[in-house]
């Protein structure tokens, strides 16, 4: 158990430093998770693992102040009691929402600590020391991406692990079934929460469109996505001929 | 006399920059990354040491801009400290104004073009082949978000800095803001549609009287009026307590438990 704990640790805590790099989005689910399958010797019951929790915390990122549940944790600490404790999707998915929510209080924390830092760099830059400045910075960058989430995924595996897996022996096998097909249901939970986000009552249409294109011509998502591209460059040209025909009219200047 | 912003300096802020938003805080969000990012610049173009240590607390002033392109953001900086340091009669306040003013305009469309649309697309290209177990979904999926990505961080630097302060005036009567959010939205949306037919698995088993006997099979006349009916309004339920404001991790239990619930009904399968 010690070992695996290492690893997984050793996984969260590397794609935690993403913000390092670029934010790459390794942290998705669909990634962490996958990796972890890898280091745990089960990739492909990683990925899909990864795709339900993805799908689950798909409308979740985070933006500005507001703080989101943790999906990289949840993804990485999921699947590894996932795959451990043989219990499944079913498993991963239901204790998605605690790790992620312990996640999401630990971020927090992150950035109390990155105060901490950033007093730091102030008082080195009234001394005018640029390079102790810069050091700072990235010491802190890898501390609080780095050194939480290694512990956090470090202590949930070594001490929890068995737990689950006691715990999965126990449930009666309707629980089990029952959970893994609830489990089917958590995508809408991510997709609704990002037609939140993106629906307005002028956009609706294209909404049923990509839906009807998939559930009756049975086209593909790749195929949706690129038919979507196409309709939306056509219209996009169109209301630059509309505005051109209103230029050449002549209406009145005040409507531009 | 300050010597020129080369192409190199800019590239010594892009490796910087990629850590923009690596130590977040509360009071000022990316302001320790903006100063990070600024500091090859900030060593450029002022000799004196006073001038190097306002221009370094001028940038620990708040800022917040969706990483991907808050490249113009920085580029535009980097245009304004090197005019500060040629020109005496150049108002340092300017500087975090027009920080300060990009900050709504381009985090709109930030926040739009790269978590919301280009996750969504990608995500929703891989994520077919990721539930059928395929390991070279998170590889495609990172692919064609990072390509865009680090493409859009590059550019946006160099742009930002090539138009300077113009930069907003420019892009707001060029249109390609609202363009590029109406694009933005049709796509986006149409993917969500088709992986609302695609991910939420829920058939039920229900039949009224006996099957083999001619009885009424539910799903198979659900089909024939439109496939994956039920999906649709699972979504369109959790849509509807989403607006009437219930929390996501009771909804994330609920559903849980009464998909269970369901399912030992025998109403879902």
């Amino acid at each position: 158990m010690l070992i695996q704990a290492l690893l997984v640790a050793l996984v969260l805590g590397i794609f935690k430093m993403e913000w390092i790099f670029g934010w790459p989005q390794i942290c998705r689910p669909i990634v962490i998770s996958t990796a972890v399958g890898l280091v745990l010797g089960d990739p492909v019951q990683g990925v899909i693992i990864g795709s339900v929790l993805e799908l689950m915390f798909i409308g979740s990122f985070p933006i500005g102040a507001a703080v989101s549940p943790d999906y990289g944790s949840a993804g990485a600490i999921c699947t590894a009691f996932a795959i451990i404790s043989n219990g499944g999707t079913a498993v991963a998915s239901a204790l998605a929402v605690p790790i992620a929510l312990l996640g999401g209080f630990i971020f927090i924390g992150c950035k109390l600590m990155a105060s901490f830092f950033s007093r730091l760099m102030s008082a080195q830059i009234e001394k005018n020391n640029m390079s102790a400045v810069s050091r700072i910075y990235l010491f802190g960058a890898w501390f609080v991406s780095f050194v939480p989430y290694f512990i956090y995924g470090f202590l949930s595996i070594y001490f929890g692990s068995t737990a689950v897996e006691a715990l999965v022996k126990k449930l009666p096998t309707v629980v089990i079934n029952g959970l893994s097909s609830a489990t089917n249901l958590l995508p809408a939970i991510g997709l609704a929460l990002l037609l939140q986000m993106t629906i307005s009552k002028k956009m609706a249409p294209f909404f049923f469109i990509g839906f009807m294109m998939a559930a009756y011509l049975g086209m593909s998502t790749i195929a949706v996505t690129l038919f979507a591209v196409m309709f939306a460059l056509i219209m996009i040209s169109n209301k630059n001929d509309q505005a051109k025909v209103a230029q050449t009219v002549g209406g009145d200047d005040n409507e531009f | 006399m300050s010597s020129k912003i080369t192409k190199q300096d800019l590239n010594k802020v892009f490796r910087r920059y990629l850590a923009l938003n690596a130590l977040n805080d509360y009071p000022g969000q990316m302001h320790n990354g903006y100063t990070f990012s600024m500091i090859p610049i900030i060593k450029k173009v002022y000799k004196d040491k006073e001038q190097q240590v306002a221009a370094m607390k001028r940038h620990m002033e708040y800022f917040n801009i969706t990483p991907n392109i808050a490249g113009f953001a920085l580029g535009i900086s980097a245009a304004m400290e090197e005019k500060n340091a040629e020109d005496p009669e150049f108002n340092e306040d300017n500087i975090n104004a027009v920080k300060t003013a990009l900050m709504g305009p381009l985090s709109a469309i930030g926040d739009t073009l790269f978590p919301a649309t280009l996750r969504i697309l990608a995500t929703s290209i891989v994520i077919g082949m990721a539930s059928d177990g395929n390991v070279f979904a998170p590889i495609l999926f990172l692919l064609l978000y990072n390509i865009p990505n680090f493409l859009a961080r590059y550019y946006s630097l160099h742009y930002g800095y090539n138009m300077g302060a113009d930069f907003l005036v420019k892009v707001e009567k060029s249109g390609i803001m609202d363009k590029a959010s109406y694009v933005c939205s049709v796509v986006g949306l149409m993917a969500i549609g088709a992986m609302v037919a695609f991910t939420v698995k829920v058939t039920t088993p229900i039949t009224i009287g006996d099957a083999k006997a001619g009885g009424l099979v539910l799903q198979k006349s659900l089909d024939s009026i439109m496939p994956k009916m039920l999906s649709l309004i699972v979504v369109g339920i959790v849509y509807w307590l989403l607006s009437k404001k219930v929390k996501i991790v009771p909804l994330l239990i609920g559903t849980l438990v009464v998909g269970a619930i369901l399912f030992a009904l025998g109403i879902i399968g």
